[in-house]
């Protein structure tokens, strides 16, 4: 029996008279890798941004390990074992490419020696061990995307939200983020993916969700979703 | 612990510290009190500097209303000393309680500002107690508190020495109580998180940081030690008035002012900035500005071009300058 580990029920989330979310519902299960696309102002980020507590919904709830965290703070929801990263960089930038580390890995290790170890253990995973002593602002895009993956995976989340952590990324470089998620999958930990990169998503996710102006309109493995005529439509315009 | 004792090692640090302790008793020997009330108002502004950039340097977040923290440890000291005849001896730490209170009940509304509109709020504050404290007959509205002569006998208890050089030592003492306790808040886990919180309050969130709670307790802990150097200024002049230790000028912008000159991003920063500035304050408003009596608020002209030059050519303050040069590697 697989435990739902995630659930978005019938969340609806307005800007002004714009509607981001309009009544989406999926469920993550333990483990899973599920992939969530969509063109761009689909809802994708928001629906991150409410699943992390940034964003209160009007509508619908999410329940997380069954406790149901509608409308709690960001860290309390951080605390409980989610997770995030930012689709536009967010290094701190004056702190060393550690200590940005060592900031997420102090959650759950208040000493600070044994929350460094931790930390090195995090950079060495996402290959950034030789870049520790650097300011954060001082790397490249790259690396700040993979700083992003280091510093939420340091919290030691049982869910991981990845916000286009490919995008700008080399075909080569793609394929060894994935490879590097796909280790972190083995270890247990579940992850969604909000991605463009059709070549990450696809080999990364066993299943995958898709937004079209807020709205759940297809759901399936990478296969299924690839031939979906909606999906298609969705992102090419009618085809005859 | 092991870290202070490596600070403690640093031939450097050692030299200040013999210097600071050996100087008030040198000028008192060659009869130089002007030198040693400059040493005593450096210290004062260094703990209150210090304290400041708790909140400016590791929070971001930028106060212009020490006054109101400072002032409020000064008319503490006051009010138990005259009132309920406590020993400014221990009037000094509850002078730091007091503020810590008032740093922690104005957190709830100040707390909800950020970036220039949190500036401009703790402006008001500090306005505000000023006026408030001229009005308040129990404080003596705009006369102030004094402290009564006392004969030799009473002196120690009430504090009474002749001359700066015993204050000086006072001072020493609080700065050294501060130095300890703040090395060691910032070197933990609430350090981490202070500058998390600086760099970028949703990420902080996101982190786990409960950034309502560790904002407020950066502010409590920055008025505990601002209210300890209004605590200084009170058992050293034996006289405080709103206008004096509420002032928007002399107090909140020179404690800022010190801090930044000294370089925010770092530990020492805002001490070193004390001892820079103060004395030159000191030295236009005592040399300078009794030479042109009738230039009114020359002494804020000079703070201004001190301010003017330093952001010109030292932006990130003396011991932020020394850094990038390579002079000094931590600190």
């Amino acid at each position: 029996m697989v435990e739902t580990l995630l659930r978005v029920e019938n969340v609806t989330k307005r800007f002004g008279g714009l509607v981001a979310l309009d009544n989406v519902s999926l469920e993550v299960l333990r483990g899973e890798r599920l992939g969530l696309i969509g063109p761009n102002g689909a809802g994708k980020t928001t629906l991150f941004n409410v699943i992390s507590g940034i964003y209160k919904p009007e509508k619908g709830r999410i329940v997380f390990k069954d406790v149901d965290i509608t409308g709690w703070p960001p860290h309390k929801i951080t605390r409980l074992g989610i997770a995030r990263t930012f689709q536009i960089v967010r290094p701190l930038s004056n702190l060393t490419v550690l200590d940005n580390v060592v900031v997420g890995a102090l959650l759950r290790e208040p000493d600070i020696g044994r929350a460094r170890e931790k930390a090195l253990e995090v950079l060495e995973t996402v290959g950034l061990y030789e870049k520790r002593n650097m300011l954060a602002k001082d790397l490249n895009l790259v690396e700040k995307k993979r700083l992003e993956v280091a510093r939420a995976l340091a919290t030691r989340p049982e869910l991981l939200l990845l916000d286009e952590v490919a995008a700008g990324l080399r075909p080569r470089e793609v394929d060894e983020l994935v490879e590097t998620l796909m280790e972190l999958s083995r270890k247990g930990i579940t992850m969604i993916m909000v991605e463009h990169v059709m070549r990450a998503v696809m080999n990364f996710a066993e299943r995958i969700v898709v937004l079209h102006f807020g709205r759940k309109i297809a759901e399936g493995t990478p296969k299924e979703v690839a031939n979906n005529p909606q999906v298609i439509e969705a992102y090419l315009g009618p085809q005859d | 612990m092991r870290e202070l004792m490596r600070y403690a090692r640093n031939p450097v640090v050692v030299l200040v510290s013999v210097l600071l302790l050996a100087l008030p008793a040198l000028f008192s020997m060659t009869g130089q009190p002007f030198y040693a009330n400059m040493l005593f108002l450096s210290l004062m502004y260094g703990v209150a500097a210090l304290a400041w950039n708790l909140m400016q340097g590791y929070t971001g977040m930028f106060s212009l209303g020490h006054a109101a923290f400072f002032g409020v440890g000064a008319y503490t000291v006051m009010v138990a000393m005259l009132y309920y005849n406590v020993s400014p001896w221990i009037g000094i730490w509850l002078a730091g309680v007091m503020a810590a209170v008032v740093g922690f009940l104005l957190g709830f509304p100040l707390l909800r500002l950020r970036s220039h509109w949190f500036t401009l709020a703790t402006i008001a504050v500090g306005e505000i107690f000023k006026l408030a404290f001229a009005h308040w007959s129990y404080v003596g509205a705009a006369r102030g508190l004094q402290a009564p002569i006392v004969g030799p006998s009473k002196a120690l208890y009430y504090m009474q020495f002749t001359g700066p050089f015993v204050y000086v030592y006072v001072a020493l003492l609080v700065l050294l109580v501060e130095l300890v306790v703040l090395y060691r808040v910032v070197n933990s886990r609430t350090g981490y998180y202070l500058q998390t919180i600086r760099e970028d309050e949703i990420v902080a969130k996101t982190l786990g940081i409960d950034t309502f709670r560790y904002r407020m307790l950066s502010l409590v802990i920055s008025s505990f030690f601002t209210g300890l150097a209004g605590a200084l200024y009170a058992v050293r002049f034996h006289y405080v008035d709103p206008f004096a230790v509420f002032d928007l000028i002399t107090i909140s912008t020179y404690i800022a002012v010190a801090g930044i000159i000294g370089g925010i991003y770092s530990f020492i920063g805002p001490l070193v900035g004390a001892f820079i500035f103060v004395p030159a304050a000191e030295y236009v408003r005592v040399k300078i500005v009794s030479a042109f009596p009738r230039v009114f608020g020359l002494h804020v002209v000079v703070v201004g071009v001190i301010l003017l030059l330093i952001s010109l050519f030292l932006p990130e303050g003396v011991m932020g300058y020394l850094k990038r040069k390579g002079y000094i590697k931590t600190g």
